[in-house]
């Protein structure tokens, strides 16, 4: 049914010459109704950011304030720190820990293509990022439970290795994070370090740790808004605002060095190319700039007034602004889901010639429908090519996005994707495909025909 | 759906970073370790059921302190096993798993509520109440279905056979289970028992003794019996591999088999000793034997039910030599830290 056609036998990547692939859509594709892969990635790849960028910030905070403690002599702060180890515990090795596993799961099950290459490519890394959590986890129980057991200097030290080792995993994930960006000279080396140590690395690793030290501020602040009234709710008011203000030093800096290292193309989507992620990014930077303002005027400023619902909210504010700056570093990947290498739905461009010549019913194992004149292929086709970004009503639903267009500029459209919608990727597909998909997105709206 | 062909996805474009042999062997001694830590979770959560309800407070006391730490370890341990699984047979792994990648995903939300009642019942258990018996029994159940749905999962990987049947088009809803494959309940149970003694023999040498040895002894002469259910569940060209028809795999299993006895009787004589921990010490390690041949096993039958489709050992190769030469170091160092960190905890006890 699917040979290798004699121009899969040339090798798609320069360096390497084994590549017979028989099929270039290897795996069925999991439909999740209106929410779709898109939006069950980002909503658990949100959460675990969220969580684990507080859990690198929180290890220094947890050594640095429980030295404070013990230089200050002051046993109320003391015990402020300890009830806070076992709140973060709480949080961060299962929560955290958790929605880690879970993001795995499931870009496994949307892009299970993209997630074999990053495995394949960085199975080392993954396995150095696997010894830091080891050491992480180990460190964050023996923190918690030893309280009365170590001493002081012993029980700090742990938490000095905790803060280390996961500021270390955090150093390990970014590169394999940015790669999926700034792919850098891997796309003609294979490399592990020119893909790990990419363009964007430096910048990311700094915009990464402005943000965990400025979420473990907003946290300290939720916490501290549980404390009692009086010297020591102040005195941590106004602490956890000292490691929100650095953050704002450290994450424009980051941000814009970042912008800079970004390919052209992904660039220009940041900025107005789309404007949807644009609107995000000037969401993203406004939002940060508000939790700045209000931690200042409310935290530091006026700590006496400063309540559980205000911490609450600017910690939700933290909450947004780490959500919309991740979809934005999802967004501008488009119309790749590894840049350069391979395509938002699962294609290698190395593939795409080929399959547009044969076509994505003949090239894709799991196609049900082979034929493109058949009553539903353009449904398949879109189910092949169009489902991992777009939902029909839903996620980024086309229905609404195809209203009042016809067959003839539908398949126009669809013939030139790449160059009018510089974020989607070329159709893959022979005429008769296209001719397919456009009668099936145009039978999506039938009152407006 | 009728296929023409399987849909067996092609094998990853980029070859594997390191030679089979290296990879295969760190996939089964990580396994080994996550199943370790995996049984005394499974049987640990399932022992808190019975002692709360008894009210036993001195057994609930030290299942309850255990199971935070080894659910932190039983997920540590399986990231390695489960990231060689899908770097060696991702082709088969992530298909199956689409398939049912409702429950597949069910998974990560049944472990944080497991995990949140053995922390509930951590810091909530004296005195115990009827709250804890539910909790823990909230949480068995949670451990327990995610054991089955890896069942099926691992299971369905090695049946593409099936696939086509679960499936109409290229798009799923992803709801399936494997419950056409006949060796799915005897491997599940056999799993569950497995994880009824690795916990038995744990309580023994924690001071449970007799209740520890009962458990540990009952599992494994049932789990002899779901054991050979298991092996005449497999299909005859890959159960004959294990009765003789390759020397090396019966062995090891014949071996685990023998082993287990082994391990069964040195408990015997711990229970009747004047000084039982030497004997508990050396069922322990005889045990670690018999997880390590049983994981070994395991990929015995995974091959074989993979022969027809891929062969891992011919799979390219680029080795990545100096990126592992990193990891094995970084390896020696965070054993070395975590080592520190634990003896300094075992000084301060002392």
């Amino acid at each position: 049914m699917i040979q290798a056609s004699p121009a899969a036998a040339t090798p798609r990547l320069p360096g390497l010459t084994i590549f017979v692939n028989e099929a270039v859509m290897n795996f069925p594709i999991w439909e999740i109704p209106h929410l779709g892969g898109g939006g069950l990635i980002a909503l658990v790849a949100v959460v675990h950011v969220f969580v684990a960028h507080f859990a690198v910030g929180g290890g220094f905070w947890l050594a640095l304030t429980e030295a404070k403690a013990y230089r200050e002599n002051d046993p109320a702060l003391l015990a402020y720190v300890r009830s806070y180890s076992k709140f973060f515990v709480l949080l961060t090795l299962v929560f955290g820990a958790l929605t880690g596993v879970g993001i795995w799961f499931t870009i496994g099950l949307i892009s299970p293509a993209a997630t074999s290459t990053l495995i394949r490519a960085f199975v080392w890394g993954w396995a150095i990022e696997w010894v830091f959590f080891l050491v992480e986890i180990t460190a964050a129980i023996i923190y918690y439970t030893t309280w009365d057991r170590l001493d002081r200097r012993a029980h700090n030290q742990i938490a000095w290795i905790y803060a280390g080792a996961a500021f270390v995993s955090l150093l390990v994930i970014n590169g394999i994070l940015t790669f999926m960006v700034t792919p850098g000279r891997w796309l003609e080396t294979q490399n592990f370090w020119h893909g790990w140590l990419n363009p964007g690395y430096w910048p990311s690793v700094v915009l990464r740790s402005g943000s965990a030290i400025a979420l473990v501020g907003l946290f300290t602040l939720l916490t501290g808004s549980w404390l009692p009234n009086g010297e020591l709710r102040v005195k941590v008011l106004r602490y956890a605002a000292c490691w929100v203000f650095p953050a704002f030093v450290v994450m424009p800096v980051g941000l814009l060095w970042y912008l800079a290292k970004l390919p052209e193309h992904a660039r220009f989507i940041a900025l107005g190319g789309a404007p949807v992620v644009a609107m995000f990014t000037a969401a993203s930077m406004g939002l940060s700039g508000a939790i700045l303002l209000f931690v200042w005027l409310g935290a530091w400023r006026t700590p006496e007034q400063f309540s559980t619902a205000f911490a609450a909210l600017l910690l939700g504010m933290g909450f947004v602004a780490t959500g919309t700056t991740e979809w934005v570093r999802e967004a501008v990947r488009k119309p790749y889901i590894l840049f350069g290498y391979m395509y938002s739905n699962s294609i290698h461009v190395g593939d795409a010639d080929r399959v547009t010549q044969v076509g994505v019913l003949q090239t894709a194992k799991w196609a049900g429908i082979r034929d493109a004149s058949h009553p539903d292929a353009g449904r398949e086709v879109f189910t092949l090519l169009c489902l991992s970004c777009h939902e029909v009503d839903g996620y980024n639903p086309v229905r609404p996005l195809v209203r009042g267009w016809d067959e003839e500029y539908l398949d126009y459209q669809l013939s030139r994707l790449d160059t009018l919608k510089g974020f989607m990727p070329p159709f893959t597909g022979t005429a008769a495909e296209r001719r397919a998909l456009a009668q099936y997105l145009v039978s999506l709206n039938p009152e407006a025909r | 759906m009728n296929f023409a062909t399987l849909p067996i996805p092609s094998p990853d474009l980029l070859p594997l970073p390191a030679p089979a042999w290296l990879l295969v062997g760190l996939s089964v001694f990580t396994l080994l370790l996550h199943l370790l830590a995996m049984n005394l979770t499974l049987g640990a959560s399932l022992v808190a059921v019975w002692a709360t309800w008894r009210r036993n407070e001195s057994l609930a006391r030290l299942v309850l302190n255990t199971l935070p730490v080894s659910t932190a370890m039983t997920i540590t341990s399986g990231v390695a096993p489960l990231l060689f699984v899908q770097l060696l047979y991702g082709q088969f792994f992530y298909a199956a798993s689409i398939l049912m990648a409702v429950p597949w995903m069910l998974v990560v939300l049944l472990l944080m509520l497991a995990y949140y009642g053995f922390y509930f019942n951590y810091f909530k258990s004296a005195p115990l109440t009827a709250c804890n018996v539910a909790v823990a029994l909230g949480s068995a159940f949670a451990v327990l279905a995610i054991g089955f749905i890896y069942v099926n999962n691992f299971t369905l990987m090695l049946t593409p056979e099936r696939w086509p049947t679960l499936i109409n088009g290229a798009s799923t809803r992803g709801t399936a289970l494997n419950t056409g494959e006949p060796t799915l309940l005897p491997r599940y149970l056999h799993v569950v028992t497995a994880a009824l003694a690795v916990t038995g023999l744990y309580l023994a040498l924690r001071g449970q003794l007799r209740c520890g040895a009962f458990l540990f002894g009952g599992a494994t002469l049932i789990n002899i019996g779901f054991g050979l259910w298991f092996l005449f569940a497999l299909p005859e060209s890959i159960r004959n591999l294990f009765l003789g028809g390759n020397a090396a795999q019966t062995g090891h299993l014949w071996g685990g088999v023998g082993l287990a006895i082994a391990a069964l009787m040195l408990m015997m004589l711990a229970v009747n000793a004047t000084r039982p921990k030497p004997l508990l010490i050396a069922a322990a390690l005889v045990l670690v034997l018999v997880v390590d041949l049983m994981a070994t096993v395991r990929h015995f039958v995974r091959e074989a039910y993979l022969t027809p489709h891929f062969d891992v050992w011919t799979a390219p190769v680029r080795p990545m030599w100096d990126v592992f030469a990193l990891f094995a170091v970084t390896l020696v160092v965070g054993l070395g830290v975590v080592a520190w960190m634990i003896t300094k905890v075992i000084r301060a006890r002392a």
